[in-house]
């Protein structure tokens, strides 16, 4: 098992790399862990019979419904986006994607078939910019 | 829509103990994702490798950051080394990075916060991740051994020495 340790000295450029990657599924545990609340706490301000459920839903092995989601955003008082931040940025690119081939649909229509706050919206959705920023304001 | 996209360097910190290892997960320099004590009694050396292995697919990290052993003041126990060694060999099969931070490195990220020693550095550690002031141990005395949650904070230390390196 002796040997001589190797460090990997890292050049920016790999740095640049390691910047690409996905966050984490969850930050469930985080928020928890944070507040210093434990499952069994944070099981019973849900509603749950014990602590193993919030653990699976820590460890991504169950995901939560979507009132014990919102039950989540009221306790740690953290947007559901940031406590599902992996799953956020994943919902967000197939958005994406469906925008852009909504869009391309919409393209060989005329422009005042298609309405204005329509047209606008899909496409800050395709060019992912905040949709509310991509309605005009009437 | 754009801020959620930031840029994420996940790295995992892990600083070995007698009993095991203390761990600490950060997703750059603001966000520790996840900190805490993994015990091993018997079989050490496979014990911590499987525990390491489960924080890997747990955490998916970019960088594992360990102790560099072969430093001029490392006094690591022989088992530790072999440990480490390890960890490193475990990197490299799953392809992940290993950074080797030597203790004088550590030491001078913290210079500058007027932290010189282990327990000073917990200190300055608590006052910016408050989260980990729950796990700060009581003052040292000289007839006392080191309390075991001390490796979370030397485990954050190696992790945040890290992460300020990048800077």
């Amino acid at each position: 098992m002796s040997g001589i340790l190797v460090a990997v000295d890292l050049i920016p450029s790999q740095m640049n790399a390691l910047t690409m990657s996905q966050r984490l599924n969850n930050y469930l545990r985080t928020y928890r862990r944070r507040s210093g609340l434990y499952q069994e706490d944070v099981a019973l301000l849900l509603g749950c019979e014990n602590g193993s459920k919030v653990s699976r839903y820590e460890c991504s092995a169950r995901e939560p419904s979507l009132e014990n989601t919102l039950a989540y955003e009221a306790i740690f008082g953290i947007p559901i986006r940031e406590l599902y931040a992996g799953m956020y940025q994943k919902v967000e690119e197939k958005t994406m994607r469906r925008a852009k081939e909504l869009l391309q649909k919409l393209s060989a229509q005329k422009p005042e078939q298609c309405g204005a706050r329509r047209l606008a919206l899909i496409k800050a959705l395709a060019g992912a910019h905040p949709p509310h920023h991509a309605i005009p304001k009437s | 829509m754009n801020q959620y996209r930031t840029t994420v360097q996940r790295i995992l910190a892990i600083d070995p103990t007698s009993r095991g290892f203390g761990y600490a997960v950060f997703e750059g320099p603001e966000l520790l994702i996840d900190w805490g004590l993994r015990v091993a009694y018997k079989d050490k050396y496979n014990v911590c490798l499987r525990r390491v292995t489960r924080l890997i697919e747990q955490y998916d990290p970019q960088v594992i950051v360990i102790e560099d052993t072969r430093a001029k003041n490392s006094r690591r126990c022989k088992r530790v080394q072999e440990l480490l060694n390890g960890i490193v060999q475990l990197g490299k099969g799953k392809g992940f990075r290993t950074k080797l931070i030597a203790s004088p490195q550590v030491k001078k990220t913290f210079a500058d916060s007027g932290a010189s020693t282990k327990e000073e550095i917990a200190g300055v550690l608590s006052a910016r991740y408050p989260e980990l002031l729950q796990h700060l141990p009581p003052h040292r005395k000289c007839w006392m051994s080191e309390d075991v949650r001390m490796s979370i904070f030397d485990a954050a230390a190696l992790g945040y020495a890290f992460l300020n390196s990048l800077e």
